[in-house]
């Protein structure tokens, strides 16, 4: 069906209709009738009652193309917006979870680092294939890229020295064990937005976040931080943690570890589920972690409707207005389903990011590996157009699927989700539409229950800008 | 032969290279730009896209500075490039004694940055046109004694001064006396009028259009013109439902000024079938008075990125539209173009020309 029905707390149904991508408040016999409660006919007749207002019409849809596929030479040409430079694959640490353990296909810790030549040879590669992009970000990615702080000293150096003239922004990803007060001092000069891998308390960061040695780094790490705060209080306001959140800890207990944490309490912190793109084992979780993120979402909910007060919700989780507020743009002002489009999901390989290697060849993102199958091409021979259009049209590989799912454009699944162990495969993509289906579901529910109850979205756009 | 060094070279001014002949008091453009810009050794064209105009874009201002008699410089709006940055650019340029021009966008932003008047003596600013205009006393529009061509477009970055200045190219070598009121500061570097600034300043609708009604009718007298040219900036409509920021106005000012013999919509360059040709047509008709039967396809396409649902601007190559565009455009009886591509300006021109001496 290319529509939905879903009921909201309070108990109003609602019809989400993918060929307008918009959503109407219904009644509740309607909504019986349509999910066929009320007997075939009944059916037919508020179907009817409904196409003729132009809800639940036959589809438009005839061919799955992604709508960028006939300008892809040209937006790989001059509208390439960020690089992740992986500037070693070596780590100082060996977290059980990490891509690089040895758990993943197509990924492991090796002494391999970036040359200069390399880095710089990247850089310029972005430079000329950004033409039109007022602003291009530049990240640093490993394995552990302080490893190389001086390889990336040099490459900001290089940026600045050659590259005047263009807004440049650049990113850290970093577990914080080489923060030494000189590296801070650096960072913080050139305004290095730096994301930090710190799974909460104590128990848990040195149980999961290793030295090579089996020590753990909880204490050295909050020295590094608290160091940094008080150098760079300004810098450290700015400062981005990402926690991940094996399948077996206590998610409460991470997040309470944050919000109260007196360092912490400030910073802006995100927590991930353990990867499971490529990985060797099924990585399953319990309900307690979606059921602990549920209740912040609720109380982030309370507050944007005025019931709670803002020192009484995790703030971390006023990111949910973000992702809310984004998925009400897309069905506001996204517009209808056209003859030809593509499920939701793939960002152009070559032109939002790329990922290089340390061997300088090019990925579309850091996620999915640095594998043979998923290179789009390298540094010095440009970009591999015949390997980037299946990767865009990876609706393809489920055409006749999407041609009936009623999320077709809020879905979320881009070639990363696609891939099982070494290949990309149909059945991986489908084993996730269940899921992707039901975020969808609950997204609408949110957006639909916060509208109703008059929550202003615009009031959180910035969020995700 | 005088040299104009062009600084720092970006998309805006492609047309100083692209139209370099029309140039006034310049023989020569060298386009200089930052490295920063990724356009180093490049022909001036991978600015915009269009059709290569055999000049290299140079990055070393200094050495570019010693081979020029004169220097024109840009506000980037969109670079990094700073007030202290464009300053030392200045500096340089006076003590080797060039000519410096630079536009009313640069110097208002050097003084906003801290930049004294001081500072900046010897430099000569130019930039819209400022009019000291009687009250007006008659409350009616003048109806234009020649033939006015309009420019639309339907967005930013779609070609309009390119095409603004081919066809005012066109008429000029035709012997015409040609009147063109330019969408650029930097018109009069060709010798043509840029638009009044109180098009873009505060005011009502009516007033505006009242104003430059009579400002063109008085301009055309003055200059005894054969024919006048009018760019309209900005787009022909909003451009997105995400922000709302460019709606149309001054298409809609200018087109209420005056009724136009002929209008050009530039578009950018994606596929448009028979219902998008017929909606844009009727949207030029009842919104800004233009009857278009010539469309132009900018080296432009619009996206928004579906990560942060922003309006992003993309170029697309003359010969990539040519090849995989056009033929997927429905211009049904109109004309179609690809302005900044071979004698494609040219052929715009003499169109125009044959159906305003049948008009005539």
């Amino acid at each position: 069906m290319t529509y939905v029905v879903f009921q909201i707390p309070g108990g109003n149904y609602y019809l989400y209709d993918r060929e307008k991508n918009s959503f109407l408040h219904i009644e509740d016999t309607d909504a019986s009738s349509i999910l066929g409660y009320l007997g075939d006919e009944a059916k037919e007749e508020c179907i009817a009652r409904f196409q003729s207002q132009g809800f639940c019409l036959p589809t438009r849809l005839k061919k799955i193309e992604h709508p960028d596929l006939p300008f892809l030479s040209q937006l790989t040409s001059y509208h390439m917006g960020e690089m992740v430079l992986q500037v070693t694959q070596n780590c100082n640490l060996r977290c059980d979870y990490c891509v690089y353990s040895g758990t993943y296909y197509g990924r492991t810790h090796t002494a391999k680092r970036m040359s200069t030549s390399t880095a710089f040879k990247a850089v310029d590669f972005l430079m000329r294939h950004s033409l039109d992009r007022e602003e291009v970000h530049i990240g640093f990615y490993g394995g552990e890229p302080l490893l190389e702080i001086d390889l990336i000293k040099s490459i900001i150096d290089y940026v600045e020295r050659e590259y005047e003239g263009k807004k440049v922004k650049l990113g850290l990803t970093t577990n914080a064990t080489l923060l030494t007060d000189e590296t801070a001092d650096f960072l913080a000069d050139k305004g290095v937005d730096l994301l930090i891998s710190l799974d909460g308390p104590e128990e848990y960061q040195d149980l999961q976040r290793c030295f090579v040695n089996g020590q753990g780094t909880f204490k050295v790490v909050m020295d590094n931080l608290a160091r940094l705060r008080d150098r760079h209080p300004e810098y450290f306001k700015s400062l981005r943690i990402n926690t991940v959140i094996p399948p077996e800890r206590d998610g409460k207990k991470i997040l309470d570890f944050f919000s109260q944490h007196k360092l912490l309490g400030e910073t802006d912190f995100r927590i991930s589920k353990v990867v499971d793109i490529r990985s060797k084992e099924e990585i399953r979780y319990d309900e307690s972690l979606d059921r602990a993120v549920l209740i912040e979402n609720t109380k982030a909910a309370l507050y944007g409707l005025g019931y709670l007060r803002v020192d009484q919700i995790n703030k971390p989780f006023l990111s949910f207005f973000g992702d809310l507020s984004y998925t009400y743009k897309l069905i506001t002002c996204g517009g209808g389903l056209t003859e030809t489009s593509h499920p939701g999901g793939p960002c152009t390989p070559g032109v939002r990011r790329v990922f290089v290697d340390v061997d300088g060849r090019l990925f579309p993102c850091e996620r999915i590996g640095e594998s043979e199958d998923m290179q789009i091409g390298s540094i010095d021979t440009g970009f591999e157009e015949s390997k980037i259009v299946p990767m865009l049209n990876v609706g393809q590989l489920t055409e006749k699927q999407c041609r009936e799912c009623w999320a077709f454009s809020l879905c979320s699944q881009c070639i990363a989700l696609s891939l099982d162990g070494e290949r990309v495969s149909t059945s991986k993509r489908l084993s996730r539409c269940l899921n992707v289906r039901s975020n969808v579901l609950c997204s609408l529910r949110d957006i639909a229950f916060l509208s109703e109850n008059g929550f202003d979205f615009e009031k959180f756009t910035n969020i995700w800008e | 032969m005088k040299k104009l060094l062009v600084y720092p070279y970006h998309e805006e001014l492609s047309t100083i290279c692209r139209f370099s002949s029309l140039l006034k008091k310049y023989s020569e453009v060298q386009p200089v730009s930052p490295r920063g810009f990724g356009m180093e050794a490049q022909d001036a064209s991978k600015a915009d896209g269009g059709e290569q105009v055999g000049i290299q874009i140079r990055c070393d201002f200094l050495a570019a500075l010693a081979e020029c008699d004169g220097v024109f410089l840009d506000l980037a709006a969109e670079s990094s490039l700073t007030a202290a940055h464009y300053q030392r650019v200045i500096d340089c340029s006076i003590s080797e004694n060039k000519e410096v021009t630079m536009t009313e966008s640069l110097w208002r932003f050097l003084l906003e940055s801290g930049v004294t008047e001081k500072q900046l003596e010897g430099v000569s600013v130019i930039g819209y046109t400022h009019v000291e205009m009687a009250p007006i006393t008659k409350r009616k529009l003048y109806e234009l004694p020649i033939p006015c061509v309009t420019i639309l477009g339907t967005g930013d970055k779609c070609n309009k001064f390119a095409l603004q200045l081919g066809i005012a190219g066109y008429f000029r070598r035709r012997g015409y006396r040609t009147v063109l009121f330019g969408t650029k500061e930097f018109s009069s570097l060709f010798g043509f009028e840029p638009l009044p600034a109180f098009l873009f300043a505060p005011g009502s609708q009516k007033e505006k259009i009242l104003r430059f009604n009579h400002f063109v009718y008085e301009k055309v007298k003055e200059e005894n013109a054969d024919i006048v040219i009018i760019g309209c900036p900005g787009s022909i409509m909003q451009e997105t439902p995400l922000v709302f920021e460019e709606y149309g106005e001054l298409a809609f000012v200018i087109g209420n000024a005056f009724t136009a013999d002929a209008s050009v919509l530039s578009l950018y360059a994606g596929t448009y079938d028979e219902q998008a040709v017929e909606y844009l047509q009727q949207l030029c008709r009842f919104r800004n008075n233009a009857e278009v039967f010539r469309f132009n396809l900018a080296c432009k396409n619009m996206l928004v990125d579906q990560a942060t649902m922003a309006v992003k601007t993309f170029t697309l190559e003359f010969d990539f539209i040519q090849e995989k565009i056009l033929p997927q455009v429905f211009a049904g009886n109109c004309e179609l173009y690809t302005a900044l591509a071979g004698n494609d300006m040219e052929r715009l021109g003499k169109s125009l020309e044959a159906e305003m001496l049948n008009n005539v």
